[in-house]
């Protein structure tokens, strides 16, 4: 079997969950087309719209301005703004659903701060998922857009500054179109993650897609099916344009210098407040609300025995379960996709690209449906397919069909990273394959092996539908914990599950996503004019749900 | 080329073994939804459409005295029933228990559940368990309409549950159109109402801006706080109010007469057909059934026990002086039917 063979082999697990789609449905036309002309069920595809867009745009419009007033203006404390403003990514959109549902419930922090005289408003529907899902996603525009405005050549910049322009005007003239291809990036991957998320729709009850196939899954399959396939052209569409967009933003990247400095002058006191606010809203309040109910529940206990705070041994096994299945699943990840990492990087062409396109693919699609499409399957088919129905291996798969592309891209960059010469120095040396890659190449590339690893990990420990829906029976992670304790309205059981989770989502945050930016950070900080800079790298996580 | 086919498939039998390596220890580890046998290695997989909440804590007593090791399972009793109804001979499931008959009934008109032995079916008056012994009741509860005493005063109650689409009840009651107690509650009032005036009392409710909710327990939540002044739910979920805040300001409504609003349910325990005859699943059954899984029940939330002799919590009107509409279980049938009913008029989910 040459390379070539093994990555189309290895390839193909992440196109199945789509091909099952489409032949489920090419078989059930009159399904199909009754779901798509049905008002019932085509309005919630207007809502996913609605919320994507609705989302996308304001998270584009806080992200990009807060990237601003980082990376261009003269704020105290800049280093440390664009740590704090990147750590929302750390939150699951269930989790912070839950804060909000929680914060707002009878005998939470806010009935308890305002008395119970003032009735309070209810926080479910579009209103309380936007603001969820806006605050929770800003940072995939912030990132990328911070990135972009630190390394833009100031010269225009300059020149329109000293042919009288204002701040601002400068701000929407001249940064917002260089960064352009940088926001529609960023802002692209947010929609991408509201059409997938499932978790904060469905605890805000809001009846988008996702709701509609998750509602529908067993009392009218083919519709849950067919909106299946909607939503899942809708991603990968998406997904599709956000490639273009990156690829243009790297090649956008130009030589460096020391960019511009914007003064505030008296507007650095509003500056300070805004960006205050958001890092309030979208992580202090909600860890705080958490916090709250933990240990107000951990004070007062209860008489429930199976009730993780009088019980805190009950957190092993989540936690035992949420680490062991996100390990194997980066492990698994990241044995497939070293492969076809080789095959794509050595030989770049059209069937390379077909590959990992392929791979991508399998992130594009919704978690939920990946996961819908495994249980539809399994449950159909005979023999070995069928045997794995509720089993850990289709767990995994399904979590490796979801989160390989994340793998994908990191390993891709440590293998295009081995200089050629090294290995044909170790190769005229007569070391043979399996040593070149023992001595030579692993060495060189296992730290973007293991970053991409991280990526899976931190990814799968936060997933939530398809855990759901394929784990066995008796099998529980953080994630699902966090969820069915929010669904019967036991908070201070989900807070605690919800701030371990975070606890381990931050220190794997920490390494994969804020240090390498706050690196490049330093570097770019630090650099003079004749060196090129290596384009920061966002990754493309964690679009859960 | 050769050298690399052999590392390409080393790489592939490690993540294979890796996979089935981990799904070895994995399922024996993941203790949280499952209770740890003392060691006798026997378990039992169960699906259950009542919450870890409630059965949780019988599920481990029952561990603690047998040794069998329970995993299970939670969900929705509709949702977990029509996924019994899928995975037909595939199902893992050895015992479902379900929030109230329809499922059971569901399951047990397409084949799916084996018969009870006798002496099981007998701990439990003939009236809670189905007539050819495919489930048996576990513990009862009535349908009740919880309102908060801030926002109602007494002259402010409906009279009948058909009351509540009146233009003075507008936006003012929550319902849970998704559980099964409600489900239930909508198929047995076709039966006892017909199904015309059930739609027509559906389609009411959401054209009166009735709210629906994910579950009963948000809706105790919502009327303690004041988010709306009604909801209809189970009994219990006002002693759960009342336990979380003994202040809480809300008290609970019982329809008079026979009103198809005051229905009275049973939780329901079966063995699906692939577990026919499986001795750990029988024995759990009759562990709930037995005086002291019953008191388990009474103790946790006041659920009416359905075994004869067992003491009823008190607080409460005893099973004896509750006045609720007898219908026809084997009626309950299609769970689509009246999912699609209650989809139907608009009353979201």
């Amino acid at each position: 079997m040459s390379t070539t063979a093994l990555a189309v082999v290895l390839a193909v697990p992440f196109a199945l969950p789509f091909i099952y789609l489409i032949v489920r449905n090419a078989g059930d036309l009159s399904g199909l087309w009754a779901a798509l002309t049905d008002g019932d069920t085509i309005a919630p595809a207007f809502r996913s719209l609605l919320l994507g867009t609705s989302v996308a745009i304001t998270a584009g419009i806080i992200g990009t301005g807060a990237a601003w007033m980082v990376a261009r203006t003269d704020l105290w404390g800049r280093r440390s703004w664009a740590l704090l403003l990147c750590l929302p990514l750390v939150m699951p959109s269930f989790v912070g659903a839950v804060a909000l549902i929680a914060a707002f419930s009878p005998g939470g922090l806010l009935s308890q701060l305002l008395g119970n005289a003032v009735p309070l408003p209810s926080v479910s529907g579009f209103w309380g998922a936007y603001g969820v899902l806006t605050l929770l996603t800003y940072p995939y525009v912030f990132l990328p857009v911070m990135a972009r405005l630190r390394t833009m050549p100031p010269a225009t910049e300059e020149s329109a500054r000293l042919l009288g322009r204002r701040p601002f005007a400068v701000f929407l003239t001249v940064v917002v179109p260089q960064a352009r291809a940088a926001i529609a990036a960023g802002a692209l991957l947010v929609f991408l993650y509201v059409i997938s998320d499932f978790g904060a729709v469905q605890l805000l009850r809001y009846d988008t897609l996702t709701r509609m196939i998750y509602a529908n899954r067993l009392l009218d399959p083919s519709v849950s099916v067919a909106l299946s396939l909607v939503l899942g052209v809708m991603a990968v569409v998406v997904v599709a344009f956000e490639r273009r967009a990156s690829r243009v933003g790297l090649r956008e990247t130009q030589r460096l210098r020391t960019p511009l400095t914007v003064p505030l002058g008296r507007l650095k006191a509003l500056a300070i407040t805004l960006l205050g606010l958001l890092v309030a809203l979208s992580l202090i309040v909600p860890i705080g609300v958490l916090l709250f109910w933990a240990i107000r529940g951990a004070v007062q206990g209860n008489d429930r025995s199976n009730s993780v705070i009088n019980d805190p041994s009950l957190i092993l096994g989540p936690l035992g379960s949420t680490a062991g299945v996100s390990i194997a699943t980066a492990i698994v990840a990241v044995l497939v996709v070293l492969p076809i990492a080789y095959r794509t990087v050595r030989r770049p062409g059209r069937l390379g690209e077909a590959i990992a396109g392929t791979v991508v693919g399998g992130f594009a699609l919704p978690g939920l449906v990946t996961a819908l499409a495994f249980v539809f399957w399994t449950l159909n088919a005979p023999g070995p397919v069928g045997a794995l129905y509720q089993t850990l291996p289709l767990l995994i798969l399904a979590y490796l069909v979801h989160h390989g592309a994340l793998a994908l891209g990191a390993t891709q960059t440590a293998v295009a990273a081995i200089p050629p010469r090294l290995e044909d120095a170790a190769r005229s040396l007569g070391s043979n394959r399996t040593r070149r890659f023992a001595s030579v190449e692993w060495p060189l590339m296992w730290p973007g092996i293991a970053a991409g690893a991280g990526l899976v990990l931190l990814s799968t420990m936060k997933e939530l539908p398809a855990t759901l829906l394929l784990s066995p029976p008796g099998f529980s992670t953080l994630a699902t914990r966090v969820w069915s304790a929010a669904e019967v309205a036991l908070y201070e059981d989900a807070a605690v599950y919800a701030l371990v989770l975070l606890a381990l989502s931050a220190i794997l945050t920490w390494f994969l996503v804020v240090r390498p930016a706050l690196r490049s950070w330093d570097r770019v900080a630090s650099v003079q004019d004749e060196t090129q800079p290596e384009p920061v790298h966002v990754p493309a996580e964690p679009v859960a749900g | 080329m050769h050298a690399r086919l052999r590392a390409a498939i080393g790489a592939v039998i490690v993540s294979l073994v890796a996979v089935f390596a981990f799904a070895g220890c994995g399922s024996s580890s993941s203790t949280s939804t499952s209770t740890s046998g003392a060691g006798d290695g026997s378990s039992l997989v169960v699906y259950s459409g009542r919450s870890e909440e409630y059965v949780g804590p019988a599920l481990a007593a029952f561990t603690k005295k047998t040794g069998v090791t329970v995993d299970v399972r939670y969900g929705d009793s509709v949702d977990l029933g029509l996924l019994i109804g899928e995975e037909g001979d595939k199902t893992p499931a050895q015992v479902f228990l379900a929030q109230s008959p329809g499922a059971m009934v569901y399951l047990d008109q397409s084949k799916l559940l084996s018969t009870l032995p006798q002496a099981t079916l007998d701990k439990v008056p003939a009236t809670f368990r189905a007539d050819d012994g495919t489930w048996v009741g576990v513990t009862g509860r009535q349908r009740v309409l919880i309102y908060n005493t801030d926002l109602v005063t007494q002259s402010d109650l409906p009279k009948s549950v058909f009351d509540l689409v009146k233009p003075q009840y507008e936006g003012k009651v929550a319902v849970a159109p998704s559980n099964s107690s409600f489900q239930d509650f909508v198929t047995a009032m076709t039966q006892l109402s017909g199904e015309q005036k059930t739609k027509a009392w559906l389609e009411g409710l959401a054209a009166n801006g009735a709210k629906a909710y994910a579950k009963n327990d948000a809706i105790a939540d919502a009327v303690a706080r004041g988010e709306i002044p009604f909801g209809l739910v189970n009994h219990y979920y006002f002693n759960e109010i009342i336990e979380k805040d003994p202040n809480a300001p809300v008290k609970v409504y019982r329809f008079p007469g026979t009103d198809p609003g005051s229905l009275f349910l049973v939780s329901t325990a079966a063995i699906p057909a692939p577990a026919a005859n499986n001795a750990d699943a029988v024995a759990l059954i009759n562990y709930m059934l037995s005086p002291a899984g019953q008191a388990m029940f009474v103790a946790e939330e006041g659920e009416y026990p359905v075994v004869p002799g067992v003491k009823q919590a008190t607080g409460q009107p005893s099973l004896s002086e509750l006045a609720y509409p007898t219908y026809d279980l084997s009626g309950l049938t299609d769970l689509r039917q009246t999912a699609k009913l209650i989809q139907g008029s608009g009353i979201g989910g």
